[in-house]
């Protein structure tokens, strides 16, 4: 066994449905209120993809995402939390939750005070899924 | 006229029965085994491969994306660990069913929780109680089935997890 020292993350906790779900603080750029009038595609419940109109009562916020130059959004549910999340409260996935490929972009679990948190990496999300077209 | 040197038929006798007192002792192996119910049939799985029988009450947390064989992940004690239900596995059922008892198995390669209908017992059984099934009465058991056994006055049939683990992770593959 390897004893680790407790490593604090600063994380993004949003919902997606009942779906609570983690992005490393870092790939946040920025928080917006609306996503009315954008054209875009978006994460929600349960992480499957649907078209805006289908679920647009249900959505309230973009969160604005760097990659590299470029930035991208994700639309999420409220409410969005800033969090520190403890490395010790981070596990890896289980065997057949990695090769069941559930999420090829599923990194991590994380164990909150109420339930688990799926941490994603949002640069593996693949770019018909993210927000692109129309946004500044 | 019997001469001296000579045993008599009584004493052949005597000898004979003297030898047939004698006890000789076989330890049998035993196993031990955990019972578990799946559609009103009752199965077992050799107690060496299962490490804890988890309360009823423990939250399955569902992961997007997964099969239906794949029903999420629980929290045990600060360890994530998947959770299979076995009966849509086994293909003895369609949909899951929502009272269940998590078996945290471990396999050769793999590690999981999976889910039963009830625990029935865990017993230690002689290992020539257990009967070749040629057999079994549901075809999809077939390549799983180590043996049968009764069990208060119920047929339990013995199933093969480590095989069970192995396919289901290279289906998934």
């Amino acid at each position: 066994m390897i004893e680790q020292n407790d490593v604090p993350i600063n994380m993004v906790l949003f919902h997606c449905g009942a779906t609570q779900v983690l992005i490393e603080q870092s790939f946040i750029s920025s928080l917006l209120a609306d996503t009315h009038q954008l054209p875009i595609q978006l994460i929600n419940e349960n992480l499957n993809i649907y078209p805006l109109n289908d679920s647009l009562k249900k959505t309230k916020r973009l969160l604005i995402l760097n990659k590299g130059a470029e930035k991208f959004a994700l639309a999420v549910d409220e409410p969005i939390e800033f969090k520190v999340l403890s490395s010790k409260k981070i596990s890896l996935l289980p065997d057949l939750i990695k090769s069941g490929q559930c999420l090829p972009y599923l990194k991590a679990i994380a164990i909150l005070d109420q339930g688990i948190g799926l941490i994603i990496d949002p640069l593996s999300i693949p770019d018909h899924d993210r927000l692109l077209d129309g946004f500044p | 006229m019997i001469s001296p040197t000579q045993p008599s038929k009584l004493d052949d006798v005597l000898q004979q029965k003297n030898h047939a007192s004698e006890v000789i002792y076989v330890e049998e192996n035993v196993i031990k085994l955990v019972i578990f119910s799946l559609e009103e049939e009752w199965y077992a799985f050799y107690g060496k491969n299962i490490l804890e029988i988890l309360p009823k009450e423990t939250a399955i947390f569902f992961v997007p994306g997964c099969p239906s064989t794949l029903l999420g992940v629980i929290n045990l004690r600060g360890s994530i660990e998947s959770v299979i239900d076995l009966g849509i596995v086994l293909q003895l059922r369609t949909e899951t069913i929502s009272a269940k008892t998590i078996l945290l198995a471990k396999g050769e390669s793999l590690q999981t929780g999976i889910c039963v209908d009830t625990v029935i017992d865990v017993l230690d059984i002689r290992e020539s109680d257990i009967k070749v099934v040629t057999e079994p009465c549901i075809a999809s058991l077939q390549a799983y089935v180590i043996g049968a056994f009764m069990f208060a006055k119920k047929a339990v049939t013995l199933l093969n997890l480590e095989k069970i683990l192995t396919d289901y992770q290279q289906d998934l593959a």
